[in-house]
């Protein structure tokens, strides 16, 4: 199911690619199109990305249905966790690298599984650090925000 | 006679005083800590020193710096072996094998090998580099554009299988894939700006730094926190560091040949300790009697990958030397370090400071030497990191996933990137599709793209042309047919191994062994 | 096990706390006239290349004179409109500061039209490149006029290495081709000079028209020969070799690096701003660095520079959209 769903998307953005690089212009004094290339890549992920979706859809049909053995895994924990690291990379620019970092990085490990406590420690001895090397010993300016 | 010796001697002055060593041990130590962190490479470590290497004086400052040098292109093998993210690009070929080794228990042998490979290569090119350094800088300006297209061509073609266990046409889907990421930015020959969505980051394509962090550390983190069950991923037992002696005679001939690998593709202008990397590790496999065995945990795998793009440090520095040229982007940085000083890198360096040339020859040595004692004593070390609680320790990967790829650029772009390759990397999982082709193809697509174009260019664009310049070429011609070999050689392992199983039996007894 | 953790990062906090206090009561200071506070100088390539190396170069005097730390930031991407669009973007106040070169007023017309040059202000041109037409050591023509003779009986047949359509590299080329009414045929070599020198000394091309810097150590070593310069005057590291004007042939390209800060700064910063720099180009550090790295000093004043800029701007914009590369209007 999986690899039919990646080989369309796949094949969508070989399409996409297709469309824009037909616009590319042709410069005076360049032997070849700037979109020749991208356009022959993108005929082929296209051909490639449909060979798999085909090959995943023949499986399908072949399998037995059978119920998951190991129970399904928590997809709304990499949903949370992913919408965390969006956030996180929204709110970096405006409080700063110090709170944001914090703030992310509790949330993170208490999806881990972490206890509370546990994770507000770890979170801001690991941020305090990180900001400590990377700021001093590698003279990373890292975003700074309202506060520091 | 008196005056070649000379070369050889005259640097001891210079390079066996105590503050010349302290420098040099603190250089080769910080590089091994900046390669080891993801995001934080060779060139970035130079980079940073270069300011402060301002009032010492000029032995003090190179030593400094290329202890830097060495340090780093070995210390990316540490995170690749123990959390399975290349600390430099250069070791993404070491993931694939060293990572395996260490899942099966055996990080202590991993680390182990990776350290006795990176040094030998090391050591070696550095004697290459005092020996024969004109001879070979003369070699690698053979080296134009069509030789540089067949050895992309040649990396790319083992993108098929660096990942065992997936099929052709997946690897297949996701090296197109990524030579089409490949193709943002600007078009190398007409400069238009290609798929950049209006971002002005994009001018000059994906930095596929943050995009490798992405793909292996964020996209396998991703995948982790849905799981229900724990895993214990990489075993804790470390075993024995120093590599057995069977396992030393089993790769001699690997790093040897990756050494020759290794120095010559350092010493091309324009490539580098990755391309040197993936090259040696596609050769191996092609001559190997066991290719299947790759990317599986096997040593033959580290020692091409590290011994080859160790070996590139000693490369890279022979056209600096013997032509005043940089061989890669980390010695484009020596040249400015070594102006700073009022020196001017190249053939006159000979004559006007031959006791400095000396130094570099033997603060080099010395460097990997102490790159060997810091790897081999501070493995316990790094690897005190897989005793961290599992649930810290994710949080550890991803938030040096974020702060790595800012710190390439200093830009949150560039963490944008590396989230987007993450999700990429986290459905790539889910579809059973390999990553590896896709770093391989962004690291090579460029390099095969321009080169393929320019050489299309000389050849007024003349296919025909263009299929002659093979026969011209005999490097390029070469490099096409080890190419072919390669691609047909999957065939030639099926025919020889019919029975899977057998395989996998004789490899758990190697895994042993 | 768990109590040593506990132990390491309870150390690592109280020393992390200690430092922040440490360097937030460092940066107390503060002052009514400028700089008021440290300057940040943008660099908008990676460090080494010939852009960092110049401002790393002028900063020690220029700490001297402004009293003020001034603080390299590499801000990398799109060959420098990366940090070109960040300047546009921050306070007008003087405090930051750029480097840049021709390529600041090409940009916007070669797909990059937020970088806006009415958007900075020209204080100061520190050095200038000059572009060299070089040639293999064993090529068959002698000086330049030959070569060009060659070229005008065999057009497009000459193939000469750049470092991308539109750089300033292949903006010179296209001028000696204007000069002289030949046709060469631009071959593009991403990544600096030295791919351009490489190219020519393994006979890939016939020559180059990049920088007389970057030729150098090619040309010690005996693989290459250059012809010509393309400035006004000799080349420091080429005593010896003629400049295209000498031979009577009138082309000439200096390729400029010069100091820039937003527009709309305050008069009395972009006058500081110049004093320091000036002093910094004057001090005997710089001049030893650019001695090394073969660049000449070149000095304009703040009216000089922005007058040549806007020259600059001009011409540019009339020769990309004659080569067709113009794709872009600035915004």
């Amino acid at each position: 199911m999986n690899e039919i769903i990646a080989g369309l998307c796949i094949g969508a953005t070989g399409i996409y690619a297709i469309a824009v690089a037909r616009t590319f212009p042709l410069t005076p004094a360049i032997e070849l199109r700037a979109g020749l290339y991208p356009q022959a890549l993108g005929i082929l992920l296209v051909l490639l990305a449909g060979l798999m979706a085909y090959g995943g859809l023949t499986r399908l049909r072949q399998a037995k249905p059978s119920g998951e053995s190991a129970g399904r895994p928590a997809y709304w924990k990499t949903a949370l966790t992913f919408s965390g690291m969006l956030g996180y990379l929204c709110l970096l620019p405006l409080v700063g690298f110090g709170i944001s970092t914090f703030i992310f990085l509790v949330i993170v490990a208490w999806l881990f599984g972490s206890r509370l406590f546990r994770a507000l420690a770890y979170s801001f001895a690991m941020t305090s650090l990180l900001y400590l090397v990377f700021r001093y010993v590698f003279e990373v300016p890292l975003p700074s925000g309202i506060f520091f | 006679m008196a005056n070649l010796l000379g070369l050889y001697t005259s640097g001891l002055g210079l390079v066996f005083k105590p503050d010349v060593i302290l420098f040099t041990f603190a250089g080769t130590f910080l590089g091994i800590i900046i390669g080891a962190l993801p995001g934080l490479t060779a060139v970035m470590g130079v980079a940073i020193l270069i300011p402060l290497t301002y009032g010492l004086s000029a032995e003090v400052a190179l030593m400094a710096l290329l202890g830097v040098y060495c340090g780093a292109v070995y210390g990316g093998s540490i995170s690749a072996t123990l959390l399975s993210i290349p600390g430099t690009p250069a070791a993404v070929m070491t993931t694939m094998d060293a990572h395996p080794m260490a899942k099966k228990g055996e990080a202590g042998r991993a680390l182990g090998l990776a350290t006795v490979c990176s040094f030998i290569g090391g050591a070696l090119s550095v004697i290459a580099l005092s020996v024969s350094a004109p001879l070979i800088a003369n070699f690698a300006l053979k080296f134009t554009s069509i030789e540089l297209f067949s050895i992309a061509i040649f990396g790319l073609s083992i993108m098929a299988y660096v990942a065992p266990g997936s099929s052709v046409l997946k690897a297949f889907v996701s090296g197109i894939f990524g030579l089409l990421i490949a193709t943002i930015g600007l078009d190398p020959m007409s400069a238009y700006p290609r798929f950049t969505f209006g971002r002005p980051e994009l001018i000059t394509g994906v930095e596929f730094i943050s995009a490798m962090i992405g793909l292996f550390g964020l996209g396998e983190a991703l995948s982790q926190v849905e799981a229900r069950a724990v895993v214990a991923e990489v075993q804790t037992a470390l075993g024995r560091i120093i590599p057995r002696w069977d396992d030393m005679k089993r790769i001699i001939g690997t790093m040897l040949r990756s050494t020759v690998i290794g120095t010559i593709i350092g010493a091309i202008p324009g490539t580098g300790a990755t391309i040197a990397s993936i090259v040696s590790y596609g050769q191996e496999k092609r001559i190997s009697k066991h290719p299947e065995r790759f990317g599986t945990g096997c040593p033959e795998g580290i020692a091409a990958s590290e011994t080859a793009n160790n070996a590139c440090t000693g490369g890279a520095m022979i056209p600096l030397l013997s032509l005043g040229i940089p061989g890669d982007s980390v010695t484009a940085l020596l040249v400015g370090a070594f102006m700073i000083h009022g020196l001017r890198p190249g053939p006159l360096l000979f004559t006007e400071r031959p006791d400095l040339v000396s130094a570099i020859f033997l603060g080099m040595f010395v460097a990997n030497v102490f790159m060997l004692i810091l790897g081999l004593g501070g493995a316990r070390l790094f690897a005190m990191i897989l005793k961290i609680p599992k649930d810290l320790l994710n949080t550890l990967v991803i938030a040096l996933c974020f702060v790595g790829s800012y710190a390439i650029r200093n830009s949150v772009f560039d963490m944008e990137v590396m989230l987007a390759f993450g999700a990429l990397g986290y459905a790539f999982r889910k579809a059973g599709i390999p990553d590896a082709p896709l770093v391989l193809a962004l690291i090579l697509g460029p390099m095969m793209e321009s080169n393929l174009r320019r050489t299309l260019a000389l050849c007024d664009g003349n296919v025909v042309t263009f299929l002659q310049a093979f026969t011209q070429h005999p490097i390029a011609g070469v490099t096409m047919l080890a190419t072919v070999a390669l691609l047909l050689s999957p065939l030639i392992i099926r025919r020889r191994s019919t029975a899977p199983q057998r395989i996998r039996a004789e490899d758990r007894i190697s895994g042993k062994g | 096990m768990k109590n040593k953790f506990t132990a390491i990062m309870v150390l690592t906090v109280s020393l992390t706390m200690l430092l922040m206090l440490v360097c937030g009561s460092a940066q107390g200071k503060t002052g009514t006239h400028f700089p008021s506070k440290d300057i940040t100088f943008l660099i908008g390539n990676a460090p080494g290349g010939a852009n960092d190396l110049t401002a790393r170069a002028l900063i020690p005097a220029m700490e001297k004179a402004l009293g003020r730390n001034v603080i390299p930031v590499n801000l990398e991407g799109a060959n420098g409109a990366v940090a070109a669009i960040k300047m546009a973007r921050d306070p007008a106040d003087g405090h930051e500061i750029l480097i840049h070169s021709q390529s600041l007023i090409m940009m916007q017309y070669t797909g990059q039209p937020d970088v806006n040059i009415k958007n900075y202000q020209p204080i100061i041109e520190v050095a200038e490149d000059i572009p060299a037409v070089t040639v293999a050591a064993d090529a068959k023509w002698k000086d330049l006029k030959e070569f060009i003779s060659y070229a005008r009986s065999n057009p497009r047949k000459v193939k000469v290495a750049t470092s991308g359509a539109g750089s300033v590299w292949h903006i010179a080329g296209v001028k000696l081709e204007k000069a002289t009414g030949v046709q060469f045929s631009f071959i593009p070599y991403q990544g600096g000079g030295a791919k351009s020198s490489v190219a020519v000394a393994s006979h890939e091309v016939d020559a180059t028209t990049t920088s007389a810097a970057e030729v150098k150590p090619l040309v010690d070593s005996g693989k290459l020969k250059v012809l010509a310069v393309l400035s006004d005057e000799r080349h420091p590291l080429y005593p010896n070799i003629p400049t295209a004007k000498e031979l009577g042939i009138d082309v000439s390209y200096p390729v400029w690096r010069g100091i820039f800060c937003r527009k709309g700064a305050p008069a009395e910063a972009v006058k500081a701003l110049h004093d320091a720099i000036k002093a910094a180009i004057e001090s005997e550090g710089y001049r030893k660095f650019m001695e090394t790295s073969g660049f000449p000093i070149k000095y304009r004043g703040t009216e000089e520079f922005t007058k040549m800029v806007q020259q600059e701007d001009e011409f540019h914009k009339a020769l990309l959209t004659e080569l067709g590369l113009k794709i872009s209007d600035p915004r």
